[in-house]
């Protein structure tokens, strides 16, 4: 029945006074930026990374992140297949710990999964597993997208006051990390998007004209012309107006110079 | 200009043809980034700005705009669910 705000109401643990050192996990992030990874590879570190920080003295925890856009889970990692597992469960069910923690932007612990109260049908399904204890922590993404970070004990009551203010930290810093691949990665479709669209329109520009110098009629009738040949025959549009350029020219690859 | 006949949306208004293109757009789960750069792609002309106030049935659009906006939208949701491979 714990509902944590984050760090305020632990008593234990500042920040420097817990012993997890994170260099080597900072250090790893930083290259997982540096080298581009794509954001399924490096959600895969992640978990695979916070798992084994917070596995101490034969407490072996599972770690799961999802990422959520639009309401909908687009992206899932899990450090091992009993993550996996009640990761899977809970966005079947839409409901339990880790999305309440999401939607209410606060660390959501559950001690025991056997005494839980709340969550019903999820208590239920994830008591048939080994998880004894859960603790789900949100993470701030400045609204690229929202995730969060869902880890699992095999015991209960399996995190201390001590790893729940680990596990808070090593959230924000994978948060901070996350955002700029999120960031990067958005950038970079948004780019090739781009750039896909000024070749589309160059050649779609081109078929326009060529329609226009044909039927003698104006850009809009012409576009009229090609937009319904496209959807008479279900083709797409510029694949219309390359056959219409192919017809002319016989030349299918219309370049379109553009400096990056 | 308006009362011009459009191929397919001939005989419906123009209204009804952007309650359509409002609905399809907020069901497709594509964002409006996205669509605009397609539509853009595909010879549209009308800004992001205006291209959103349409959608959210504020503002109208020239009718060839209309109908490349239903292509757009049209072209988009055929690729997501047929061509993950991204072709």
């Amino acid at each position: 029945m714990t509902e944590t705000q984050p760090s305020e109401q632990i008593p234990v643990a500042a920040p420097d006074e817990d012993h997890v050192d994170l260099t080597d996990f900072l250090e790893h992030l930083q290259e997982l930026l540096v080298e581009n990874a794509d954001i399924r590879e490096f959600l895969q570190d992640l978990v695979t990374m916070t798992a084994k920080k917070l596995t101490r003295n034969g407490n072996t925890i599972a770690c799961g992140v999802t990422v959520i856009r639009q309401k909908k889970p687009v992206a899932v990692a899990d450090s091992d297949p009993l993550a996996r597992k009640l990761d899977d469960i809970q966005n079947s069910f839409g409901d339990g710990p880790c999305l309440t923690a999401l939607r209410t932007r606060t660390v959501t612990h559950v001690p025991d999964v056997h005494e839980e109260m709340r969550w019903a049908d999820y208590m239920k399904a994830a008591a048939c597993t080994d998880v004894g204890s859960i603790l789900a922590l949100p993470m701030e993404l400045n609204s690229t997208a929202e995730a969060v970070v869902n880890l699992y004990s095999t015991r209960s009551h399996g995190f201390s006051h001590e790893d729940i203010a680990a596990a808070e930290r090593i959230t924000a810093t994978g948060a901070k990390a996350l955002y700029l691949a999120l960031k990067i990665a958005q950038l970079r479709d948004a780019r090739e998007n781009l750039t896909a669209a000024l070749a589309s329109r160059t050649a779609i520009d081109t078929a326009v004209g060529i329609v226009m110098a044909q039927n003698r009629c104006s850009r809009d009738a012409a576009f009229q012309i090609l937009v319904s040949a496209s959807s008479h025959r279900n083709i797409k549009l510029r694949t219309v107006a390359e056959g219409v350029i192919s017809h002319v020219a016989g030349d299918r690859n219309i370049p379109t110079a553009f400096e990056e | 200009m308006n009362a011009e006949p459009w191929g397919a949306s001939g005989h419906h208004g123009e209204f009804d043809q952007r309650l359509r293109a409002s609905c399809r757009f907020q069901v497709g789960n594509i964002s409006l980034d996205r669509l605009w750069t397609y539509y853009f792609g595909i010879g549209g002309n009308a800004d992001e700005l205006a291209l959103e106030a349409y959608l959210n049935e504020l503002l109208t659009l020239a009718p060839g705009q209309m109908e490349l906006v239903d292509t757009a939208l049209k072209e988009l949701s055929s690729n997501g669910r047929t061509e993950p491979a991204g072709q």
